[in-house]
């Protein structure tokens, strides 16, 4: 059922002049593109199947409910949410954020708040490194485990 | 009416809760922890937020986060199903004060039914009978003095206690001092509470309880009885509506003495008063229950109303649609509780993946469930899959399509009650109305004597 569903996505892709395309399907996700996907910016996408044609080609047999390896470089750590609450980058809304991209990190550093029943909640840099990636908006809502922060640690 | 609910539950219930809310144009917000990612009330809400990790106190019994879930998602309600916080006092407070309509009572009615020697006087006050028994004991002499008085076998229990646990039938003095002591550690490490009270030992009851449904307006009503004696350990099994057992008369007197615990305590929204009632029809009152019960359905197969609905119109301020006199109850329908439990090795959980499976359908059936084929069980929480349903125009005729149903339906992958329900289903006595609370215990036992004898 489910080689059958991709390889249709697929066909309908390629005979098209569109990028990518997403389809539900029993309640899964699968989304298709002709280039490679770009690193994950929707927290949506984190959870969906981010199929590569040509891996696909390849390995049409490989475990539909495997993650997807979206960081397959070198000594990236991601930052995650500990609770749901509000994303905030700066300790208030007159200060700068607390991180920018480029920006040097230690171990034990807050780089964001998360605010959750009026507690603002000071979240800290578990390892020390480069920020890579901010992938949440100020003042946005976070769930518990989204991936906040990319980091580049030296070791 | 609320725009937005948040559904502080998973499983069959929140489902159930998200379809109501569907059919009324309430937008919905599902939580959920990260054991639950590929649960279906995460694809049925209209937004999901996880929060937190599978165990449920890092997630659905974590008030801050569901507090923060609600938050982040403007919801204006929070709707707690059956078990988890849905009668946690200090949750219902908690949602208050963060500007959340809590579906469900204020904390003090709360309090008052969930403490059993506050709930016992309630009741009493109101005119209920209740067992004969105590208030919270003092010491194993106090409970000496008061079992020679009501009589021997006696039931300890913890005043905080619920679902099965801190309970202990003493059978004479001599049992007495050993049993006070174990109860009150018991009491103590399950519920935080070691105060524990004494009543008589009610043998060979039925477990028949009474819908309420309240307004803010002090309209109170009843839906009718359910019987729910199909039970092992207090655990359910399998209920239905009417009772068999249960004449006009003793309905007339159950639902009235209902509502006048439902005055006392100015209760709102769906409740549920549980009665033990012994074979010469005297009744007593057992607790009350204040949420949405797991068995609701087979009230609102006879009576055509959509509790959870009611419920949640109820706590938005609006006035019960209809009076007492336009309630009737129509036919009779029968619940069966579908658990990955391995019926015949001690109900065993057996959190595996389902393989495949089909659901009964046609006329007169219900599921109510949130399981489909390729989903992985997790092993965190109840082992209920869902509820088989069924309604007909009388108790012989709903026996007969529970009966077929049941043989439609087949779940592959886990240990399953079907099995188990299908044998009560053929036998004689439940088929006759012929039970009380230790059919199944008894039932179970023959099972296995029998096993033993063959092999």
């Amino acid at each position: 059922m489910w080689k059958d569903k991709i390889k249709e996505i697929i066909y309908m892709l390629e005979n098209s002049d569109i990028n990518e395309i997403e389809v539900r399907f029993w309640f899964k996700k699968i989304k298709v593109t002709k280039k490679p996907p770009v690193l994950n910016v929707d927290p949506e996408q984190l959870s969906s199947k981010n199929l590569n044609i040509s891996d696909l080609v390849k390995k049409e047999s490989k475990d539909l409910d495997d993650k997807p390896e979206d960081l397959p470089k070198e000594n990236l750590i991601k930052i995650k949410s500990p609770m749901p609450g509000t994303f905030y980058s700066a300790p208030d809304p007159e200060s700068s954020p607390f991180v920018n991209i480029g920006d040097n990190v230690n171990a034990g550093d807050t780089i964001c708040i998360v605010e959750a029943m009026k507690i603002m909640n000071e979240i800290q840099a578990e390892e020390s490194g480069i920020v890579e990636e901010i992938l949440v908006e100020n003042s946005s809502p976070v769930e518990f485990d989204q991936v906040l922060f990319k980091l580049k640690t030296s070791n | 009416m609320f725009k937005k609910i948040l559904i502080a539950n998973r499983g069959e219930i929140a489902i159930r809760i998200i379809r109501a809310c569907n059919e009324m144009g309430i937008k919905t917000v599902a939580v959920y922890s990260n054991a639950d990612k590929n649960s279906l009330h995460v694809k049925f809400a209209d937004e999901a937020i996880c929060i937190g990790e599978g165990p449920a106190v890092e997630s659905y019994l974590n008030i801050p986060r569901i507090i923060a879930a609600g938050e982040i998602t403007n919801a204006d309600a929070i709707h707690p199903g059956y078990g988890f916080l849905a009668e946690n006092a200090k949750f219902s407070k908690i949602c208050k004060e963060n500007g959340f309509t809590f579906i469900g009572p204020d904390a003090e009615i709360i309090d008052l039914m969930g403490d059993k020697v506050n709930a016992r006087n309630a009741a009493k006050d109101a005119g209920v009978p209740i067992i004969p028994g105590s208030n919270t004991l003092s010491s194993s002499k106090e409970l000496l003095k008061i079992a020679n008085k009501i009589g021997y076998p006696v039931m300890l229990k913890a005043v905080a206690g619920g679902g099965g646990k801190g309970m202990r039938i003493v059978k004479n003095e001599s049992e007495a001092e050993k049993g006070f002591n174990i109860i009150q550690n018991e009491a103590g490490m399950a519920f935080d509470n070691s105060e524990i009270y004494v009543e008589k030992f009610v043998e060979n009851g039925r477990h028949i309880e009474v819908q309420i449904l309240s307004d803010k307006f002090g309209n109170h009503l009843h839906l009718g009885e359910r019987e729910c004696s199909i039970q092992r350990s207090n655990q359910k099994l399998i209920e239905e509506s009417p009772s068999l057992f249960v004449d006009d008369v003793l309905r007339e007197e159950l639902t009235h003495k209902s509502l006048e615990l439902a005055k006392k305590v100015n209760y709102v929204g769906a409740g549920t008063v549980e009665f033990l009632v012994d074979s010469q029809k005297n009744f007593y009152f057992i607790e009350m229950n204040t949420r949405i019960q797991v068995e609701h359905t087979v009230t609102e197969m006879v009576c055509m109303i959509d509790l959870v609905k009611e419920q949640i119109r109820t706590y938005a301020g609006l006035k019960l649609p209809m009076k007492q006199e336009d309630i009737s109850m129509n036919g009779h329908a029968i619940e069966c509780r579908i658990n990955a439990e391995d019926p015949f090795n001690d109900f065993i959980p057996s959190p595996k993946k389902i393989e495949s499976l089909n659901f009964a359908g046609g006329i007169g059936v219900r599921i109510d469930s949130f399981i489909y084929a390729g989903y992985q069980i997790p092993t965190n929480y109840d082992s209920m899959l869902g509820k088989l349903v069924v309604h007909s125009s009388s108790r012989e005729k709903a026996l007969i399509r529970m009966k077929r149903s049941l043989q439609e339906t087949f779940i592959e992958g886990p240990k399953t009650t079907l099995p188990l329900l299908e044998m009560i289903f053929e036998n004689k006595d439940f088929n006759n109305g012929n039970f009380d609370i230790n059919f199944l215990g008894k039932f179970l036992k023959n099972i296995k004597e029998k096993d033993n004898e063959s092999s």
